[in-house]
């Protein structure tokens, strides 16, 4: 599904590098990423989803090699093939919970969108619980609320791969696991593979792997990194 | 595109205040120049057609600006006033066709004025309905001032009193209405017009009044001589002529005497207008002859100054309105940093991002220029009317 080899990313600004000899991450798998601050997680987040450009090396998401695409090609890639969650939830508060889902059918151009989409985002906004809140903007929202509508958000394209940055980070105990459930229930019915970023140690029981990059963080770091992301 | 004006469109809406504060701003800017051009102009138009159709004008010395807008426009200040004689002498010139105006009295907020029949033909009014006045105490009513009475042929219109606290008697003349006029869209419309005798007599210069010789008004009579007799005030005074009374009115002294607000000179042709012209031009006499129009474009100058003085200060604010406004919106890409990047990230394509923003601008800017359009349109309608009573009041 995922497939990282001689990747080097660094910004324009700053002293920060991130380099990752090879990576692999199986479809349908369930994986966390762990780690201080500024290790990178975020980053490496925006790679895969082609957000960002690697100065080196390759990423291929499903057989796809990413890095090589225009941005008009990566961004149709995207919209394709990734739900992206963020920690913010990023709602737009100018839009109603129901054209804030179907927002990326709006703003991409070229994905059209199909019968039954507005149909499946109420089905899944009922499902999890946000149905009676299609109308409301996202001042009127609790923050569970928000983000499980920037699930559905995500959900809505029926992606293979869904990336998740922090999406428990604003939530209290039971949000928490409501919003994992839904992502973990949606990951194991569409053999989906779900990648999160995270600080909170208390949800890794529920993801298959942990990537951990603590160690991993700066130079002395390289070859810890090399060897635990080759291991798979 | 659809999508596009729609994110635009709720991103407005959302913003309602800053959105209507920036499109208010740049109606204005818009507004005010075309605006005020507009009715300028077209207020121009209006004072200049009159004042053009209008060769020579004879009145008192003094402001020759109060005579013709007096003469032209009916206004409520009236200059000093001549005899009648200057009428005369003009016909008798004969270098010219004289009609007289007496524009002093109202009846509610309407002019009367006092003229002879050729007025009609000098202004080319028609007639909707009846006849011209025949008789004194007949009137003929401009279309708004019949529109706005309610009045036809054969209602009658009263003359108001100059003031209230007159207690020596100029009393309101009831006067019957003989004709309506046709819509000419000119202060003839509100003005109400009678024989110039007829104002004479709503001014107390001529009056009707019981038979001092009958039977009846005996107790009135005071003393009784060959040639006078003098009468108290329990004598029956007239305010309405009718056929039964009509033969009681009468006028004293010499009518050459009596007053006039103006005389409009229609000259021959443009020699005798020059001839004309020529005989008024004594520092000792004490009436001028004035070409309206000059008039006029005078006071368009002046107007005309002002609006160029206040159109330049529109366009510098404008400037500055933009450049605020220019920078409010740079300054709210900032802000949606985020917004843009969220975009961007869940696959919106930088070109479509534009075109929203675009489209943000766009709403505002049409929304502006139609607001603009529908003012300056009204402004158009009602503009000019309201400069004209500016001007006139």
């Amino acid at each position: 599904m995922i497939d990282i080899r001689d990747l080097a990313f660094a910004y324009d600004e700053g002293d920060f590098a991130l380099e990752i000899p090879q990576l692999k991450i199986a479809r349908g798998e369930r994986v966390a990423i762990v780690g201080p601050s500024g290790s990178g997680k975020t980053t490496l987040l925006n790679l895969i989803a082609g957000i960002a450009i690697p100065q080196k090396g390759q990423v291929t998401t499903n057989g796809c090699e990413i890095s090589g695409l225009n941005d008009a090609a990566r961004r149709d890639f995207r919209i394709a093939n990734i739900g992206l969650v963020f920690q913010e939830f990023e709602l737009l508060e100018y839009l109603n919970v129901l054209n804030n889902i179907l927002l990326p059918y709006r703003i991409n151009g070229t994905l059209k969108p199909q019968p039954g989409v507005r149909e499946r985002a109420e089905a899944i906004a009922n499902s999890v619980g946000v149905g009676g809140k299609l109308a409301s903007f996202p001042g009127h929202l609790s923050q569970g609320e928000k983000q499980r509508v920037a699930l559905i958000r995500a959900l809505v394209l029926q992606p293979q791969l869904l990336l998740t940055d922090e999406p428990t980070g604003n939530l209290d105990p039971m949000n928490k696991d409501r919003v994992l459930d839904i992502l973990i229930e949606y990951a194991d019915q569409n053999a989906a593979t779900l990648i999160s970023v995270t600080h909170d140690r208390d949800i890794l029981d529920r993801f298959q792997r942990v990537i951990d990059f603590k160690d991993f963080y700066g130079p002395a770091a390289q070859q810890r990194l090399r060897r635990v992301a080759g291991t798979t | 595109m659809r999508d596009v004006l729609f994110l635009a469109w709720r991103y407005l809406v959302y913003h309602r205040f800053k959105t209507v504060i920036l499109v208010v701003s740049i109606m204005l800017i818009v507004y005010l120049p075309v605006g005020l051009n507009a009715v300028v102009e077209q207020s121009a138009e209006h004072l200049t057609a009159r004042a053009g159709a209008t060769p020579l004008l004879v009145g008192a010395k003094g402001s020759p600006l109060e005579l013709a807008l007096n003469s032209l426009y009916f206004s409520s200040e009236h200059p000093e006033l001549i005899d009648y004689s200057e009428a005369t002498s003009v016909t008798e010139s004969g270098l010219a066709d004289a009609i007289p105006l007496y524009v002093r009295f109202r009846s509610r907020d309407n002019p009367i004025v006092g003229t002879s029949f050729d007025y009609f033909g000098f202004r080319e009014l028609g007639f909707a309905s009846g006849r011209p006045m025949a008789l004194l105490g007949d009137c003929v009513v401009g279309a708004a001032v019949a529109e706005s009475l309610g009045v036809q042929p054969g209602d009658a219109v009263t003359s108001s009193p100059e003031t209230v606290f007159d207690l020596a008697g100029v009393y309101p003349l009831k006067m019957k209405v003989t004709g309506v006029l046709e819509h000419a869209f000119t202060p003839d419309d509100n003005a109400i017009f009678v024989d110039v005798k007829t104002a004479w007599i709503i001014e107390g210069l001529g009056h009707g009044h019981q038979d001092l010789a009958r039977p009846e008004a005996a107790r009135g009579v005071l003393s009784r001589s060959e040639n006078n007799i003098v009468a108290n005030a329990s004598v029956v005074q007239h305010n309405e002529i009718t056929d039964e009374n009509i033969d009681t009115f009468h006028f004293h002294g010499e009518l050459e005497v009596y007053p006039l607000t103006s005389v409009l000179v229609v000259p021959k042709d443009e020699k005798s207008g020059v001839i004309l012209r020529g005989r008024y031009n004594n520092d000792a006499a004490t009436t001028q002859i004035v070409r309206p129009v000059t008039v006029i474009e005078e006071l368009l100058d002046t107007i005309l100054t002002i609006q160029q003085f206040l159109v330049a200060t529109v366009i510098i604010v404008g400037i500055a309105t933009v450049a605020t406004a220019s920078l409010v919106f740079l300054l709210s890409l900032r802000l949606r940093r985020r917004e843009i990047d969220t975009m961007l990230k869940i696959g919106g394509s930088r070109p479509r991002i534009a075109s929203m923003l675009f489209a943000e601008v766009f709403i505002v800017v049409i929304l502006s220029g139609t607001l603009a359009a529908a003012i300056t349109a009204i402004t158009w309608r009602f503009g000019p009317g309201v400069i004209e009573r500016l001007v006139l009041a």
